[in-house]
């Protein structure tokens, strides 16, 4: 048991909050400075979960920036209810299903039941390779968990604020997810 | 929990709480207890390694380069001119511009210059312009086959519009194209800062309609900025 006893790093902390809170703040002055700052600060992890979740840069460019167009008339409304990370990926995660829904009904598919498990898949050297293709065949909304807990490092409580769900949704959506994931990975490394 | 792992059964109690241990946020009470349960259970502690690797292989950003420079600047002459537009008609209060930066020659542009430049750059030449609006309210494919001048013009009062800036240099066959291609009509501008109003004629063009145009049209190289009239502000995005 060498790695259970270890806590793995999570989210950004109460410093990194406290910073956002900071900018916010200053964006609520219509500074736009803040403004510069905030949005590089998040360019890169928003742009990656977006990319997750609607698979075209151009429309990732175009949510991040409806995010922060929300962000710039709406800071001074921020009332520290959940951490300003949280809030902001909660706005990108509605404007980006907004989209979706737009553009691609067909891809607001209800979440299916999940296949039955199979072999351990972890093992392969290529997981991170073949991880990208897994994922995009998952529903959205258990891609969506997975990008939030293990890429961004939110809690299950924080991914329900953002989904605007209960959180037992995200267990849910998260047990499906890991299942199905371990499924396809299987699938890939079977098929090559 | 829920319908697929209970709390009554330990080794699924472990399941639901494995991917947010794994990632650091499990509150420390059930850390506490999902480390004894691991250091007894090997199936669980196989999944909780498994779950290890996930991780670790989704923290990486992979290959993908995002530039968010030329994005933020775009983002920003949006915001200026959004705001230009609403100034004109009411008096609003100074934006504190951006400071230049040592080590970041493209961010050196002041909100405030990005906003003047655009005024400055947006400007497409009123002949043109006026052409090329001229040039599709008579290709108004609802009307009869051809227009004169005195034929009655269609009524916008009460369809819903959009507001919109234009690149600089666009050509009046480019706008033509834009327009065409939006089912738009240039019904009103440009203001003091090169904001045009368009219009559109039809009712099937329901507000959703002109917002899914509005969104085509800011994804055209030609636009600068393209909203449905009085959606700025507006975005009832969960706000606390």
């Amino acid at each position: 048991m060498h790695q259970a006893s270890e806590r793995r790093p999570g989210p950004p902390g109460a410093n990194q909050n406290e910073q956002d809170l900071a900018l916010l703040a200053r964006i609520a002055a219509q500074d736009a400075q803040a403004m510069h700052e905030l949005y590089h600060l998040y360019h890169r992890r928003l742009a990656r979960f977006l990319m997750r979740l609607t698979s075209r840069y151009d429309l990732a460019e175009e949510i991040i920036n409806d995010t922060f167009w929300v962000i710039w008339q709406h800071a001074a409304d921020f009332r520290s209810a959940s951490r300003v990370s949280t809030w902001i990926f909660g706005i990108a995660y509605r404007r980006g299903l907004k989209t979706l829904k737009r553009l691609r009904p067909d891809l607001m598919v209800e979440e299916s039941e999940a296949p039955e498990q199979v072999e351990e898949p972890w093992l392969q050297a290529e997981l991170r390779e073949w991880l990208g293709v897994a994922l995009a065949k998952l529903p959205h909304e258990q891609r969506v968990v997975l990008e939030l807990a293990y890429h961004v490092g939110h809690s299950c409580e924080e991914i329900a604020t953002i989904m605007q769900c209960p959180v037992n949704t995200v267990k849910t959506r998260m047990f499906h997810a890991r299942r199905k994931l371990k499924t396809l990975l299987s699938g890939l490394a079977g098929s090559l | 929990m829920n319908s697929e792992l209970s709390d009554a059964d330990p080794h699924q109690r472990a399941a639901a709480r494995i991917p947010w241990h794994v990632n650091g946020t499990l509150e420390a009470s059930e850390a506490s207890w999902l480390t004894m349960h691991l250091e007894g259970c090997a199936s669980c502690r196989s999944d909780y390694e498994a779950q290890g690797r996930l991780f670790e292989a989704m923290q990486a950003d992979g290959s993908l380069v995002f530039a968010a420079e030329p994005s933020f600047q775009k983002l920003m002459a949006r915001i200026g001119d959004a705001r230009e537009a609403r100034a004109a008609g009411a008096g609003l209060a100074p934006i504190v511009p951006m400071v230049p930066m040592a080590h970041a020659p493209a961010k050196r542009r002041a909100f405030g210059g990005a906003a003047r430049w655009l005024a400055a750059a947006v400007i497409l030449e009123g002949l043109g312009l006026g052409y090329g609006a001229w040039a599709w309210h008579a290709r108004d494919t609802t009307a009869a086959s051809y227009v004169t001048l005195t034929s009655p013009e269609p009524s916008y009062r009460d369809s819903p519009r959009v507001r919109i800036v234009f690149r600089s240099g666009l050509s009046v066959q480019g706008l033509g194209v834009l327009l065409q291609g939006a089912g738009a009509h240039i019904i009103d501008g440009p203001t003091a800062a090169n904001v045009y109003t368009l219009g559109f004629t039809g009712s099937a063009v329901t507000p959703d309609v002109v917002a899914q145009r509005a969104a085509a049209l800011r994804g055209k190289a030609d636009v600068l900025f393209a909203e449905p009239q009085g959606e700025e502000g507006s975005a009832g995005d969960g706000l606390k």
